[in-house]
């Protein structure tokens, strides 16, 4: 499966993300209806400043997902094929017990029910964050590829610090 | 492998589907004495308020045993488990074998042994069927009397509130929830249900029940005597330690656990609302009744059943709850009653009337909090909480209430060690 993940130092911290994401989860889904709208859409991704850098957080679709053990209505499951945590808003009884697990509070109660990513469903180009992120700080990537940046990222601060 | 597994909710489930996915082959059997589908217990409040059906509080599909390949004995009451012969005795005389057994077998409602407790009209809440007779003896009440002024009485006092009925709730204690909440919360969610129409009397104990063959009220312990055509009871649950009675799995208020959900006999496991299990924030066992903790206990058990060396996560109470559209949630030592030594206390009242956090630190220890009002990174605290993270460096910030996890982020790298899980290190890893 492919997950979000986010490198902090191409971060300029300008909530874009943030904003695509609100506008995507709104009844519109254009950015200037989207602030009228009664309810104001919520992101599910919020930007957030530390020691003058900056940190993107979202759902991290955990394994296991102390979200989906919380869960008391069966709404919360996660998705054998994909790995995706996706809230069945049907069926959640907005009892936030998920809001009461999840360690990095990517799952925040709503007026009804739980809001948090759900990678963008409905939209076939994938997850609008990535999208909207001009620097590429937000990217896609499975978990091997997420470690192999990772890697070639711990090298290439070595061969800095050698130079 | 043969795993028979007693009890067909949360835990029983949660164990039963873990099974199943790591070992397509095993023969599971789940034996339960309620004949129902898997619904879920904790949503049948919206069975007595009228806004669900049975259909819309099933945790699984009705086909989840036949989906799983597991044999399901419906309607069986297991009187005793044999873990001699390694088998269980059920109520029919029948015995059934097992190669591991995992014991889900839930609580009982205390019910107060009071004279006229057994009339019409007065119910227990916790099953089902409960939900049902509760629903269908409705009709034609006006009024309703809640013994109990804890999560389930409060429930239901609320459920009968909104189904129309005139409802008072009679508590034992100085205040409402005095298991996990402290005065300043009790308070304000007293308040709140009395706007909603409900009536609460706090140090107020039930001396017995009126009427003739149906209940026309209680009369307390004062004298006082309070109409009610319905009393449900919500005074706490009883594990259901008499399974293993006289036999040599150990259990005290429940049926004690280690961390892999193991009892002290081999082969046999313990997972749920019947157990008395590891607290990592007060460092013994403890009875936590609660829904995320008996889905864990349930899959760990399973998982070590099949030979995984899997162990419970750090672990201790918390709860979440919303009454007429209030919400709470807590986490940790944050009953009236618990007092640590040494322990300190900050409440913030506001900026909305009915706000209110509570934090309890011991040392530079997070050991509790109680949020009302605005519950948003709850969870980013409990896991400081469980995780018995240090939190000096971050006090002002928790107080402050600016402990989402970017907040908490240097707290959480200065203590990378307590936080080892993948999704952390994705975190970790870029920044």
């Amino acid at each position: 499966m492919k997950k979000v993940y986010f490198d902090s130092r191409k971060c300029l911290g300008c909530h874009s993300c943030e904003f695509a994401c609100a506008v995507e989860h709104s009844e519109s889904k254009e950015a200037a209806k989207a602030l009228l709208e009664e309810d104001r859409p919520l992101p599910r991704r919020r930007v957030r400043p530390v020691e003058g850098a900056c940190l993107t957080i979202g759902c991290r679709h955990c394994d296991p997902a102390p979200c989906v053990e919380a869960c008391m209505a069966g709404a919360m499951t996660k998705d054998a094929d994909t790995g995706e945590v996706i809230c069945d808003t049907d069926k959640c009884v907005g009892c936030w017990m998920c809001v009461m697990v999840c360690p990095f509070g990517a799952v925040r109660p709503g007026e009804v029910f739980t809001i948090k990513c759900d990678m963008c469903a409905d939209r076939e180009a994938g997850p609008v964050c990535v999208e909207a992120c001009p620097t590429g700080a937000l990217f896609e990537a499975t978990a091997d590829e997420f470690a192999q940046r990772r890697k070639a990222r711990e090298a290439a601060k070595q061969a800095e610090l050698k130079t | 492998m043969k795993v028979v597994i007693i009890g067909n909710h949360a835990a029983g489930l949660s164990a039963a589907e873990t099974l199943r996915k790591l070992d397509s082959a095993c023969q599971i059997t789940v034996i339960s004495n309620e004949k129902v589908p898997p619904y879920s217990r904790c949503l049948i409040p919206y069975l007595v308020s009228g806004e669900k059906t049975v259909e819309d509080i099933l945790f699984k599909p009705v086909s989840f045993y036949e989906d799983n390949r597991i044999d399901a004995m419906l309607g069986c009451e297991v009187v005793r488990v044999l873990p001699k012969e390694k088998q269980v005795l059920l109520d029919s005389g029948e015995r059934v074998a097992y190669e591991a057994l995992i014991v889900a077998a839930g609580g009982t409602c205390s019910m107060p042994n009071i004279p006229g407790i057994e009339k019409q009209g007065v119910f227990g809440f916790r099953t089902l069927a409960d939900a049902e007779r509760i629903a269908e003896y409705c009709d034609g009440v006006d009024t309703a009397v809640v013994l109990g002024g804890g999560l389930v009485g409060l429930k239901a006092a609320v459920a009968l509130n909104e189904r129309g009925k005139q409802v008072t709730v009679a508590v034992g204690s100085p205040n409402v929830l005095s298991q996990i909440v402290a005065e300043p919360e009790a308070q304000v969610f007293e308040e709140h249900l009395t706007r909603l129409g409900i009536e609460i009397f706090t140090r107020t104990n039930p001396a017995k029940v009126l009427g003739d063959e149906k209940v026309s009220g209680i009369e307390t312990t004062e004298g006082r005597k309070i109409e009610a055509q319905l009393v449900i009871v919500g005074k706490g649950v009883r594990a259901n330690t008499q399974l293993v009675k006289g036999t040599d799995i150990q259990a005290e208020h429940g049926i004690l656990i280690d961390e892999h959900s193991r009892t002290s006999v081999p082969d046999v496991y313990a997972a749920g609302d019947v157990t008395q299990s590891p607290d990592t924030v007060r460092g013994e066992t403890w009875t936590n009744a609660l829904w995320p903790h008996a889905i864990e206990e349930g899959r760990v058990a399973a998982e070590n059943v099949m030979g995984r060396d899997t162990v419970l996560g750090g672990r201790t109470s918390m709860n979440s709850l919303v009454l007429g559209g209030l919400s709470l949630i807590t986490s940790g030592l944050t009953g009236a009653r618990e007092k640590l030594e040494g322990a300190e206390e900050i409440t913030r009242k506001g900026p909305g009337k009915t706000d209110c956090k509570r934090f309890i630190f011991q040392g530079n220890r997070l050991v509790g909090f109680a949020l009302v009002g605005k519950v948003d990174n709850a969870g980013v605290l409990g896991s400081l909480v469980k995780k018995r993270v240090d939190v000096a460096q971050a006090k002002e910030r928790i107080v402050a209430g600016e402990y989402d996890f970017a907040s908490m982020f240097p707290v959480i790298r200065d203590n990378r060690e307590k936080f080892k899980e993948p999704e952390y290190q994705e975190v970790f890893g870029f920044f």
